[in-house]
């Protein structure tokens, strides 16, 4: 009994059965998902709220850098006060901050000691994470 | 995705059970069908159903919701069973042909001749079905379930939509040229895919 025309082909291909769940396969699959759903990733909201806080975190990243750049300008009129030329106010521009941290070394060196604390505390609790 | 469907998934990513039995009851029958039509093999459908569907909860988070979660799905379900006809290809014993789920359909009619002869004329169908390249067979096969149109086999198989219809009639062609050189036909050309 030859094939005699496509369709009939196709015809013979769409008659093979679909598959039929047995029955409870969805709730024992559900339920199995949900045992496993510790290792699903984190949900939207999840995922939102850790973008807004790297987000925040590049924040304060750049206003430390704008609060640091506007003292500084805050500075210029110091430091240029008795500037003849740009070499001049270069040496008064390192000299004034290094003044300023060397009268205060006791200060700078408990502060620098709490930076670096603070940091290394924050890498490792990321790294536990 | 309609408003009903943006709800189940928002619950399932809530991690409520309801919602994933619910979701897995919608699209379990489908999932198997394309998973059998796809593997052959009845015996390992409820098994790659489960992993199909363990998959999908995995991915849920990142389902772009623009998209049909029907296809999504389906698409998972093609993979799966894609990776298992490459798990069983590996082994030593076993088959990278397909045994594409020819089983002996009840004889109709009253002539048990003319049933006896067509359920062969299946078998030979289906067993040079299996022997055709992934590349025409699954198209073919996708296209043969009716819930499937030609825009869901593309995003399934990652084609455009004409490279399917070109696929599953170039696939239609080469089973009838292999089945007609099979039964013997006069003047039928050995087929070669390539």
């Amino acid at each position: 009994m030859p094939i005699e025309e496509l369709s009939e082909l196709e015809d013979r291909l769409r008659r093979q059965p679909s598959w039929d769940p047995p029955p409870g396969f969805a709730r024992r699959v559900a339920l199995l998902a949900s045992a496993a759903s510790e290792q699903w990733p984190p949900v939207y909201e999840e995922r939102r709220a850790r973008i807004v806080r790297a987000a925040a975190i590049g924040l304060s990243a750049a206003a430390a850098v704008y609060v640091i750049g506007s003292l500084m300008s805050l500075m210029m009129p110091l430091v240029l006060r008795d500037a003849s030329s740009a070499i001049d106010a270069y040496t008064r521009l390192v000299e004034l901050p290094t003044q300023l941290t060397t009268g205060r070394a006791v200060q700078m060196a408990w502060l620098s000691a709490a930076a670096s604390l603070s940091f290394s505390a924050s890498l490792v609790l990321h790294a536990r994470a | 995705m309609d408003r009903d469907e943006r709800q189940l998934v928002r619950r399932c990513l809530g991690r409520d059970e309801d919602a994933c039995a619910q979701l897995v009851e919608a699209h379990a029958r489908m999932v198997g069908t394309v998973i059998w039509r796809a593997t052959g093999d009845h015996d390992v459908v409820e098994d790659l159903a489960q992993e199909t569907f363990l998959r999908v909860f995995r991915g849920l988070p990142y389902f772009d919701r623009r998209a049909k979660l029907s296809t999504w799905i389906y698409t998972i379900a093609h993979r799966v069973a894609i990776d298992h006809r490459r798990q069983t290809a590996r082994r030593p014993e076993g088959s990278n042909e397909a045994n594409v789920g020819f089983e002996n359909q009840p004889s109709s009619g009253p002539d048990p001749e003319l049933a006896a002869s067509r359920n062969e004329l299946d078998r030979i169908i289906y067993e040079q079905l299996g022997r055709l390249p992934d590349k025409y067979r699954l198209p073919l096969v996708y296209a043969a379930i009716d819930e499937l149109d030609h825009g869901t086999i593309a995003r399934m198989l990652k084609v455009r939509r004409g490279t399917v219809k070109t696929l599953v009639f170039r696939g239609r062609q080469l089973l009838k040229e292999r089945v007609d050189a099979v039964l013997g036909r006069p003047g039928v050309r050995e087929a070669h895919a390539d």
